[in-house]
């Protein structure tokens, strides 16, 4: 059964793309097959993450959903794990012009839900990871309803914390089953376990992880998949501890 | 290797402690030692020849007596001669010489009638002559009657000398016929029956027989015929203008003053002692050997190449060779330089061909040596202590700042804010300390600064805005829709059959 995960933050800047990239590089390492699907089309990202060079994207999610390709043509193997797990990105255009054009035409959402579904089958996939628009717009929304779990990507500032309160509420009320929040770029000087008791309190939800704000992530530039480079790194071991609570979720019924 | 290292390398104050001793108590101990070895050896050198001066300038005096001994007989050798070659002053009075009971020709007779030594004393010389009992003097003999006669001149000389050499215990002059003159005065009642001078000693050492270079002759050591105790005689051939033999002069010495000369070294708290050996290696004097309780005439018997360790009979016999030089032995068989207990230090007498030996303890002789080496320990202990004390002291003068600085940063480390460092000793720790101050308590500023933040931190939602954003999505149709159908579509998008809420 596939687990489909929308990661989410309220703003940009929250290291949303970074913290997908990631955790979708830890699922496969543990041995599972993952598509990521940038959804975040008006600023698509995660695939500089990849190491996803321009030249090597033939179809991108904007192609298939004009109907120049079938989705699996869009989706590239970005890693390969030495277990065998497998992490296939579905890119979005960076093409200025596409954005455009995407931005002014819209799409078909149901179209979007067909991509997944056809992915899911095309590359038996055990995880699908949707990296979303920050905001909550109706594409966004579309994928959250979707999730079988929910991943809000916050900082800890007065303006992420406003802005989750309403996304959780949100994905509530569309009664996705899980609902986990990751507290990012947390000042090494904080007290992580008095933050994690105070945002657990306020949004009565769990906190997957506290992700330290860190001099190395920064120099790493999201080029690289850090986990990969790092994995004894306090941000690797966040990264890890999530895909730990996501993988042992039961709630996975068959809707 | 590694574990001692790794202990040194494992703090500061060790392996400071460890420097400041390496440069300090091993240059120390290493000059010392140094110095203590040559002290000891040019101590115990300087005693050595000390010893060794000793010895010569001991052999030296008894030579120079016996020198004198020497050429006061040959004079009276020479005056002898003269006498003999001249007629005797007329005045000599023939009838004086009479014979003893015993028969022996002298004036016995004539002293004791002249009212004995209270009336004539000693300074006067008898004569002992064996001629035929009853028989008048010249009638016996003429040529001994004219020998007496001249030689009474000489009682002036015999006087001369011994006035002068106060160990002269007799000077005489025995003739070829048996007659001798002796002065001073004794009785021929000393001498055995049958006695002739001719057989002694001090006749035949000299005589042309024994002695064809005809030159002065020493006798060995022996005991007086006359009671006057342990003797040595020189004696030189009386010789004519032509050469022809006409007596022998011989003068007896007490060597009892040669023997205190050896006995009497004294030196070095009296850890060593004297001796003296005639050229034959028999004892002449020393401090193991009793006076031999011998019968007139006879020689002392007791060598000394006869007895001791191989060492020691070797340093024996190169006294007897004359040379003078030290030598070290004990009585187990060891020796060498240095190497037995005991040291000799000898010197010959050239005139007699003696030699006389110090021999003292080793102990005693390398003892200033030890006494300097005591010393020397004393010294060096007390440097190494001031030094190791010093190095304890700067050791600690350097190893407190970085203990305090340490205690700081581990009070930091623990969230405590750090005690002020204060550094007494050293310009660059000081600076350190200030600048460790400064920073202690920026960090601790920040700190203060981070918790109050932390303690800030507070999550506030403001409800109102909140439940406008929301309502602002839920409100609308699509979200109506989308909330209603949100299963089905996550059914569907796994391609699972549609699933109703």
């Amino acid at each position: 059964m596939t687990k489909i995960i929308s990661t989410h933050s309220f703003r940009g800047g929250t290291g949303k793309s970074n913290v997908t990239a990631n955790l979708a590089a830890v699922l496969a390492n543990r041995g599972y097959r993952v598509g990521v699907f940038d959804t975040d089309i008006q600023s698509p990202g995660i695939h500089v993450i990849f190491g996803l060079a321009d030249a090597s994207v033939r179809y991108t999610l904007n192609d298939y959903l004009w109907g120049n390709c079938a989705i699996e043509e869009a989706a590239v193997e970005v890693y390969k794990a030495p277990k065998g797990g497998v992490v296939y990105l579905v890119p979005s255009s960076i093409d200025p012009n596409d954005i455009a054009r995407i931005l002014r035409e819209k799409y078909d959402a149901s179209d979007m839900h067909a991509a997944f579904r056809d992915l899911i089958t095309a590359l038996s996939l055990d995880y699908l990871l949707i990296d979303t628009h920050p905001g909550l717009n109706e594409e966004t929304l579309l994928s959250i309803a979707i999730s079988d779990s929910l991943v809000i990507i916050l900082r800890p500032d007065q303006q992420d914390f406003q802005g989750t309160s309403v996304t959780v509420d949100v994905a509530r009320r569309l009664r996705v089953p899980e609902v986990n929040l990751i507290v990012n770029k947390v000042p090494p000087e904080y007290d992580f376990a008095d933050v994690q008791r105070k945002v657990e309190r306020a949004y009565n939800c769990q906190v997957a992880a506290l992700l330290p704000l860190s001099i190395d992530l920064a120099q790493n530039a999201s080029a690289t998949v850090f986990t990969l480079i790092r994995p004894d790194h306090p941000f690797s071991r966040g990264i890890e501890s999530v895909a730990q609570q996501l993988e042992a979720d039961v709630a996975l019924m068959p809707a | 290797m590694r574990q001692p290292m790794q202990w040194v390398r494992g703090s500061i104050y060790r392996a400071l402690l460890l420097a400041f001793i390496a440069v300090s108590v091993v240059p120390i101990v290493l000059i010392s030692y140094l110095f203590i070895r040559q002290s000891m050896d040019a101590l115990t050198r300087q005693t050595e020849e000390n010893l060794q001066l000793l010895a010569a300038s001991k052999a030296e005096e008894i030579n120079l007596k016996l020198g004198d001994v020497m050429h006061s007989t040959v004079v009276a050798a020479h005056l002898a001669a003269e006498a003999l070659q001249h007629p005797p002053d007329p005045a000599s009075q023939l009838a004086r010489y009479q014979q003893d009971a015993r028969g022996i020709w002298g004036l016995d007779v004539y002293y004791h009638a002249q009212g004995g030594a209270a009336a004539l004393g000693e300074d006067l010389s008898n004569v002992y002559w064996t001629g035929a009992a009853g028989t008048p003097l010249l009638a016996a003999d003429d040529a001994v009657a004219q020998q007496i006669l001249q030689t009474e001149s000489l009682d002036t000389v015999f006087a001369g000398i011994k006035s002068v050499s106060p160990d002269t215990q007799w000077i005489y002059l025995t003739t070829p016929t048996g007659m001798m003159r002796l002065y001073p005065w004794a009785s021929n009642d000393h001498y055995p029956d049958q006695w002739d001078p001719r057989q002694i000693v001090f006749y035949t050492v000299a005589e042309p027989g024994n002695n064809p270079a005809l030159q002065p002759r020493w006798t060995a050591p022996y005991v007086d015929y006359a009671g006057a105790g342990w003797m040595v005689t020189m004696s030189v051939p009386v010789l004519g203008d032509n050469g022809d033999f006409l007596g022998i002069m011989s003068h007896d010495i007490t060597i009892e003053s040669l023997k205190q000369i050896a006995l009497g070294i004294n030196i070095l708290d009296g850890g060593g002692y004297g001796f003296l050996i005639d050229s034959a290696a028999q004892v002449i004097a020393h401090p193991a050997y009793q006076e031999v309780d011998a019968t007139k005439g006879t020689e002392e018997d007791a060598s000394l190449l006869a007895v001791g360790s191989d060492a020691y009979r070797r340093l024996i016999q190169n006294m007897v060779h004359g040379d003078s030089g030290l030598g070290y032995y004990d009585e187990a068989g060891g020796g060498g330089r240095r190497g037995g207990s005991s040291l000799l230090v000898y010197a010959p007498i050239p005139e007699t061909g003696w030699s006389l030996g110090i021999s003292m303890p080793r102990e005693t002789v390398i003892a200033p040596a030890i006494a300097m080496r005591n010393r020397a320990i004393v010294i060096t202990v007390t440097l190494v202590t001031v030094a190791v004390i010093f190095a304890v002291v700067l050791s600690r003068l350097i190893h407190k700042p970085v203990r305090q600085l340490l205690q700081g940063v581990q009070q930091i480390a623990e969230d405590r804010r750090a005690d002020e460092v204060h550094v007494g000793s050293f310009e660059e720790f000081d600076q350190l300390a200030q600048a460790f101050n400064e920073m202690a308590s920026k960090v601790w500023e920040r700190e203060r600064r981070l918790k109050a933040r932390m303690a800030e931190m507070r999550i506030e939602i403001d409800s109102q805005r909140k439940q406008q954003q929301i309502d602002s999505i839920v409100e609308t149709d699509f979200f109506k829709r989308l909330e209603a159908n949100a299963r089905q579509l996550r059914s569907q998008v796994k391609g699972l059959p549609a699933a109703t809420d």
